[in-house]
């Protein structure tokens, strides 16, 4: 061979060894944090967190808050998607201490399925949830126990015990919802309401109150949501 | 689905590095002789197999298409064939004393 098919092989093959790197650092990269918090004895951890989060809040089905609170900030997520679990514990959290613990907001989540089969499974266990009024602190634990999408991580196990982590849930009728008919209309309901809102990515806050309307999407700070929610107060 | 988590690689959005490889590959275009035909090569393989591993992520993972990313992978695809074409021609594949320069 000669030098020059000696230098395009190299060439290529080094060309290949890189980009199979970079997909697999990127890949493997996003998940580290949240695979490292996926319990292995089958409980869910953080619960304590949320629902010290919460407590003294009222809730009903996806909602958490003064339901007479003058700004609905409803939030466009999916149980599986990296960019919403960090939001869980930043922007999200930030609101429920702040305005909606203050009866200025209230907190509506709508569980998408969008990125597959396993937020199908993890969105209809929220709607079950939600049947009960914890709709919003069923999905906020899911996060704290988020695994690598699609990857069959929201197994029965990890679902039953969220439930069962969450004071006045009947887990038994939960678990009976979370397959019924009902909890996959509401899924594809929520579907529905996200392409007639426009909401193409996850997650999307939509701010609407006396002042107006704000949609903010993506990983946004703590201080971004807040200021929405002042905005149209 | 531009805003999943599959839109950016190491930190930098994927419609950034796509401007760039084309970017890159049009200058390979203009360059001259062998440096210009192996930097294409490079360029395209990359680009062929990255779109490769967006397809497979659009099908089987996000359970999406996107139209710009199947266009750009035809595009990817068209560019090796020309990339390959170019150095075949050129003989860099033959032994050294035929090669063109």
């Amino acid at each position: 061979m000669s030098r020059r098919a000696w230098l395009i092989s190299g060439a290529v093959l080094a060309a290949i060894i890189v980009v199979v790197v970079a997909i697999v650092v990127s890949v493997s990269g996003g998940d580290s944090s949240s695979s490292a918090s996926t319990p292995s004895d089958g409980s869910a951890s953080g619960a304590a967190e949320v629902l010290a989060l919460t407590k003294g809040i009222p809730q009903s089905g996806f909602a958490i808050g003064k339901p007479s609170a003058p700004v609905t900030v409803k939030e466009f997520l999916d149980p599986q998607c990296p960019v919403c679990e960090k939001a869980s514990t930043g922007a999200v959290a930030a609101l429920v201490k702040g305005p909606v613990r203050a009866g200025e907001a209230k907190l509506v989540v709508v569980p998408l399925k969008f990125i597959g089969s396993d937020s199908v499974t993890a969105s209809q266990a929220i709607a079950a949830a939600a049947d009960q009024d914890r709709g919003f602190v069923y999905s906020d634990i899911m996060f704290r126990n988020q695994g690598q999408e699609n990857s069959g991580w929201v197994t029965p196990d990890l679902l039953k015990s969220i439930a069962s982590a969450i004071p006045g849930v009947d887990v038994a009728a939960w678990e009976k919802a979370s397959t019924a008919q009902a909890a996959g209309d509401a899924v594809f309901a929520a579907s529905d309401e996200a392409t007639a809102a426009g909401v193409n990515a996850t997650p999307t806050f939509v701010v609407t109150g006396p002042g107006g309307k704000k949609t903010l999407t993506g990983a946004i700070p703590a201080a971004e949501l807040l200021s929405a929610v002042t905005a149209v107060s | 689905m531009q805003s999943s988590e599959y839109a950016v690689l190491a930190g930098v959005p994927l419609a950034y590095l796509g401007v760039v490889t084309y970017a890159i590959l049009l200058a390979s275009a203009f360059i001259p002789r062998f440096p210009g035909r192996i930097i294409a090569l490079i360029v395209a393989v990359c680009g062929v197999m990255f779109s490769m591993w967006l397809q497979y992520a659009e099908l089987f993972l996000i359970k999406a298409i996107c139209p710009w990313c199947v266009a750009s992978a035809i595009i990817m695809v068209i560019s090796l064939g020309v990339a390959i074409g170019r150095i075949v021609k050129a003989g860099d594949l033959k032994s050294d004393a035929a090669a063109a320069p």
